[in-house]
């Protein structure tokens, strides 16, 4: 309910036309094409600087961070001070350390579990659809069951009942919940480009099955690969936030989620702690939004009319 | 145009909400309490899960109401902070041998409905316990052999064995009337939801998965000092900050909640009025395997006492609210009285991380050239340690203890299962060292005989009943034993005496702190509670606690 | 492929699914280690008391144990959901699962089903409108504003929601479905509570409702009007809005009508997160505690109402689809 459908080249989208587009525009550039049409278009230049950024404070954190996000001995539920920026939670721990350091967990779980997912999607869609026949009917059938199990119950179900809490347990879970919307789009893609006559033209050649996958069909499904991964990221990470707000997260990482949730429990509104509620939920916020914005540029590049040009 | 109809749309809805909020009143209104009573006090949660359904079945321990504490009785009452049994529906018992109980009843009480009490009801009520097992969630039928009324005012029990043991369970049975449950078809799924008939102080007036109300019976046989005319139970929503808000704000008379920081967010706002008290309760101990290595080794166990630093834990993940607890299992000080008097600091022992190393070393663990600790073995000992991952305040104390067992050298991996995980893998004997919680009651016999008798235990793999640390010594299950069967005060105390040995000097577990309750209320309408100056019951003795209530000013504390 | 055919497929596949969640749901809960008895008692008992294992055994012979193997629990299972008997509720013994469902649904159909309609008609209208004047100010405002909005997490939202107009301005109730002071039934003093309660999760559903709907609509209308045919039309001097309306926005709306229909059917699973930071009365709050409680039989139900819903309403988006979208029935199914 939290996170839109990802964006989608809508039907017809040309994907092919993007491998050109991109050629065409790289001419004169040593640049390579898909980055300077992303680049152009200003929304998802926004997005490119907002995840640098984010990046760069993640792979920093250390660094950046005043003190260590565990160490509780600071005097507890403060407010904004010159020591610590955004206050204390109620163990005694410095909010704005945490807050960098959470970065880390939500990026490595929402690339994690986008790349994992994403991964899924590609194999049950690309089988799927190349293959035909009865192993598109199973695989279709299977995508299918996918779609209809309803997500949040499913993951609260699976998160409650492991054994072992921890961060690849959310990263499984997100991924085995969310694969099925992306292999949708990709078999429908691939049942699309593989009546393509440069398909064909390659099968009387003679290259193998998996020489045309890899060299005709998904340089030409590349867009959509990426915007299929950044939503399926964008989802993971507010997947692991609401399911660590309900506390099935793992307690031993911080994460924006256990923030929220640390916050929550610890009576942030209790005490007026508006910094310790604000920060993580608006950091959430932003990090997903430059996920959206990276893919309102790649769906500029495959289809034209979105373009702002 | 579309947008003068949406903002249309959205005036008029916004309008029609703030009407709404305006005029509706959601609490009911009552007048001031007739003849200098209370009128009423704000009580928190019912029970009955987050829906609760009408359930007054005082047996159906998973969703009955709260209101069942106040609607029936129990032939005893237990002060469970000094363990002291007070007359209540008996007045008077005997053991006229050790495994024959008789009871005189009170005379001259009612049930809520009009019809008399007697011994009937009381041996129906046990009747019913052994025919439907489902309902006996004391357990006391492993102890009776039969229940019988030898006239309207006399109850005897016999015993298969010498039954002092089960003697504080009486006081949690409530006695139900025959007249009423006798034409239950099948009592187990009984939610006697239609004005439920008791013997006690209240009865139920209103009730809705919100609010539940309770109205002073004025035919109590002992109504003149039920001071209070109604309590009002409130549905909490899970322990979250709404909750604490409202306590904040004084909207509770009384209640039972973990609250973050007791001082700031609740004491401070009036703190002549709020007020709180967290006697401890079971002691909550280091669990090892003692059927792994290292653990099975007394001298090893002897040497991590003073590894663990207790005070922190209390006052890092218990915000300071509890005690360390006592190595012998005891609650100290409130059960210091069965402490035997050799035993330096009532057991407590203090943290030395200096005294540990050296005892470990000495006990054939010393640490290897990088810093390790080696088993017998010669390879460095590397262990888990477990908390549930969503029992926070755990979760903090294990990285306390992680952090004292690593710096003598050990390896230790902290998990976090679910709860139902965890608990089963400590039932079966699946894991390496966990927190456990045992003791804090007042039957002595009990405190001792479920987590280290070995007929609790089992085999790893299949489920222990509650010896999950598999504690299996002759001379323990004597002392037990003993315990179970003695019927004279110096009898039990000499027998809890070497018990408390046991756990000083072979060390099945490791206590490190008291689990607290949680108690919280407020002397504005109602003083009366008991609190550290007057700890006359446990915050959990309701009967106890709501005939003694006065109104405030009026005099008496 | 004949239009009969492809309904015919709808149908089983809906069949098919509806086997494979039912024999999930029983399968799930009985994978997994633990003993509800335990479960029950240690929840009641909490963290710093002792379990009592009288307790534990007499919730054992409550709950009562089943009898046969898997197979035979199975087969039991499959009648017992035939014949709408889904058992008794673990945590609200003796109450039946469907006593607790039945109280818990209409709270949840009709706050999430109301915001829903809403959000689709506010988002189809908002998505249009900047689709029509695209790349204008209005758009951007619409665009991203939606966007924005949609990346804040749902529950932080909420939880702001409350700290500023129940708990600082105390406008509206903190939490709850209702007050202390009302009962259920048809009487003016419950219903305006309930309102009162409702204002609160509706403004926070609200809000991020329609942003899926904005972005949709705006992309496919955005799509539809650059097609030949439109241009044709505006060549041919039909009138802006005429041509927007009529070749825009019919077209672009199917995708959304049936992504409503399944939408519709999320309602069940969705609300969790809602239902949790306002504590409202519905099957998401249900369906959480019966999690943590191991209250198998209502988990199982409440699974399986939601995977319906969800079933139902895609089959039925299907045929809605089949109906409006004439080249669907022709074109194999995708």
């Amino acid at each position: 309910m939290s996170t839109p459908a990802p964006a989608v080249p809508a039907p017809g989208a040309d994907t092919e036309g993007v491998q050109a587009a991109a050629t065409a525009v790289a001419r004169g550039t040593r640049l390579p094409g898909w980055f300077v049409i992303l680049w152009r278009n200003r929304k998802c230049r926004i997005g490119i600087l907002m995840l640098a950024a984010f990046v760069l404070v993640a792979v920093f954190a250390p660094l950046i961070a005043p003190y260590d996000p565990r160490d509780d001995a600071f005097p507890t539920s403060l407010g904004p001070t010159a020591d610590h920026w955004l206050g204390t939670t109620a163990q005694g721990e410095d909010v704005f350390s945490q807050l960098v350091v959470g970065a880390r967990t939500s990026l490595v779980v929402g690339l994690a579990a986008g790349v994992l997912s994403t991964l899924i999607g590609l194999v049950v869609g690309l089988t799927a659809g190349f293959v035909g026949g009865w192993v598109d009917e199973v695989l279709s059938f299977l995508i299918n069951l996918g779609l209809v199990v309803p997500a949040l119950p499913l993951m609260v179900t699976l998160a409650a009942y492991a054994p072992v809490r921890g961060l690849w347990l959310i990263i499984i879970v997100i991924s085995v919940t969310g694969w099925a919307y992306g292999a949708r789009i990709k078999r429908s893609q691939i049942i699309t480009l593989r009546t393509r006559d440069y398909i064909t033209a390659a099968r009387f050649a003679g290259d193998r099955t998996a020489r045309i996958i890899a060299r005709e069909i998904v340089p030409n499904m590349t867009s959509l690969i990426v915007v299929g991964f950044m939503g399926a990221a964008l989802g993971a990470i507010g997947g692991e936030a609401g399911l660590a707000f309900l506390g099935l997260g793992d307690p031993l990482t911080v994460s924006w989620g256990t923030m929220l949730n640390q916050a929550s429990l610890g009576g942030a509104m209790l005490t007026g702690q508006w910094a310790w509620l604000i920060a993580p939920g608006l950091a959430l916020s932003l990090l997903i939004t430059s996920f959206t914005l990276i893919n309102f540029g790649i769906d500029a590049l495959s289809n034209p009319h979105l373009r702002e040009d | 145009m579309k947008r003068p109809r949406l903002a249309r749309i959205a005036a008029v809805a916004v309008a029609v909400a703030l009407a709404a909020s305006g005029c509706t009143g959601t609490e009911q209104e009552s007048g001031p309490g007739t003849e200098g009573r209370i009128a009423y006090l704000d009580y928190g949660d019912f029970g009955g899960g987050s829906n609760p359904q009408a359930n007054y079945n005082p047996y159906l321990d998973a969703s009955r109401l709260g209101a069942t504490e106040y609607v029936f009785e129990q032939l005893i009452t237990y002060d469970n902070y000094g363990c002291q049994a007070k007359p209540w529906l008996a007045t008077e018992w005997n053991w006229t041998d050790p495994r024959t109980l008789v009871w005189k009843l009170r005379s001259g009480v009612k049930w809520n409905d009009g019809k008399p009490f007697s011994a009937d009801d009381v041996t129906f009520t046990f009747d019913m316990l052994k025919q439907h097992k489902a309902l006996d969630t004391k357990g006391i039928w492993r102890y009776l052999s039969a229940v019988e009324a030898t006239d309207p005012q006399t109850v005897t029990m016999r015993f298969t064995q010498p039954g002092a043991a089960a003697f504080t369970l009486f006081s949690e049975i409530k006695i139900v009337p025959k007249h009423v449950w006798s034409t239950v078809p099948d009592p187990v799924t009984f939610p006697n939801a239609e004005k439920p008939v008791g013997t006690g102080p209240f009865t139920v007036k209103a009730f809705n998965p919100q609010q539940l109300t309770l109205a002073r019976n004025p035919d109590y046989w002992q109504a003149d000092k039920v001071m209070v005319d109604e309590l009002r139970f409130h549905k909490a929503d899970g322990g979250g900050q709404i909750d604490q808000l409202k306590l904040s704000r004084g909207e509770y008379d009384t209640n039972a909640m973990f609250v973050p920081d007791i001082k700031k967010a609740y004491v401070d706002r009036d703190p002549e009025h709020n007020r709180y008290w967290y006697p401890s309760g079971g002691s909550i101990s280091v669990y090892m395997n003692l059927t792994k290595a290292p653990f099975n080794d007394t001298a090893f166990r002897k040497a991590l006492l003073p590894a663990f630093n207790r005070q922190e834990i209390v006052d890092k993940a218990q915000l300071g609210y509890v005690k360390p607890a006592s190595q012998t299992g005891l609650v100290v000080p409130g059960q210091a009285d069965w402490l035997p008097k050799d035993i330096p600091n009532q057991g407590v022992i203090a943290y030395d991380q200096a005294k540990a190393d050296a005892d470990l070393t000495a006990a054939g663990y010393p640490r290897n050239g990088d810093g390790k600790r080696v088993g017998k073995d010669g390879k460095p000992i590397q262990f888990s340690f477990r908390v549930p991952g969503s029992w926070t305040d755990w979760v903090q104390a294990q990285r306390i203890i992680v952090a004292n067992l690593t710096a003598l050298g050990f390896t230790v991996r902290a998990e976090t299962p679910t709860p139902e995980a965890y608990e089963n893998d400590r039932a079966i004997g699946n894991y390496d060292m966990l927190l456990g919680v045992h003791g804090g009651s007042c039957n002595m016999f009990r405190n001792f005989q479920e987590p280290l008798a070995s007929d609790q235990s089992a085999p790893i793999g299949k489920k222990a009943v509650s010896n999950f640390v598999r504690w299996n010594d002759p001379r323990t299950d004597q002392l037990i034993d003993t315990l179970r069967t003695a019927t004279d005060e110096a009898a039990q105390k000499a027998a809890v005496a070497d018990l408390t040995k046991v756990m000083m000097e072979q060390v099945p577990m490791i206590p490190l702190w008291y689990g607290a309750k949680w108690f919280q209320y407020r002397t504005t309408k109602a003083v009366g509670w008991p609190n550290e100056e007057n700890p006359y019951a446990a915050p959990s003795d309701n009967l106890l606690i709501i005939t003694n209530l006065k109104p405030a000013g009026a005099g008496a504390k | 492929m004949a239009p009969v055919a492809y309904f015919v497929r709808r149908f089983l596949f809906f069949l098919g699914t509806l086997w494979a969640a039912v024999t999930l749901n029983f399968l799930i809960p009985r994978l997994q280690p633990g003993d509800p008895a335990e479960a029950i008692v240690s929840r009641l008992a909490g963290q710093s008391e002792s379990i009592d294992p009288a307790q534990v055994q007499a919730i054992r012979v409550m709950l009562g144990t089943p009898d046969g193997n898997l197979f035979d629990q199975y087969v039991q299972y499959l009648g017992a959901v035939l014949h709408g008997d889904f058992g008794i509720s673990y945590t609200y013994f003796p109450y039946s699962v469907t006593h607790m469902i039945g109280q818990a649904l209409p709270w949840t159909v009709i706050l999430v089903g109301v915001t829903q309609i809403i959000s689709f008609v506010v988002g189809t209208l908002l998505g249009t409108w900047a689709a029509y004047r695209r790349n204008s100010r209005v758009d951007s405002v619409i665009t991203l504003g939606s966007t924005f909005l949609g990346t804040l997490p749902f529950f932080w939202l909420a939880l702001l929601l409350v700290y500023v107009f129940a708990i600082t301005l105390r406008w509206f109730p903190e939490r709850g479905g209702y007050g202390g002071g009302s009962s259920p039934g048809w009487n003016w003093l419950f219903i305006s509570d309930a309102f009162q309660h409702s204002v609160l999760p509706a403004v926070a559903l609200l809000i991020t409702g329609p942003i899926g709907w904005i972005i949709g609509m705006r992309n496919n209308m955005v799509q539809s009007l650059g097609e030949d045919h439109t241009r044709l039309a505006v060549a041919r001097g039909l009138p802006r809005r005429r041509v927007a309306i009529t070749y825009g926005a019919r077209i672009a709306i199917l995708p959304n009508v049936t992504g409503f229909a399944i939408a519709l059917g999320g309602i069940l699973g969705g609300t969790v997160l809602v239902e949790t930071v306002f504590n409202y009365p519905g099957m998401g709050r249900l369906l959480l505690e019966s999690v943590s409680s191991r209250d198998y039989p209502l988990m199982q139900a409440i699974f399986l109402f939601t995977t319906i819903g969800v079933l139902v309403a895609n089959f039925l988006a299907d045929l809605l689809y089949g109906f409006l979208d004439p080249r669907v029935r022709k074109v194999e199914s995708v």
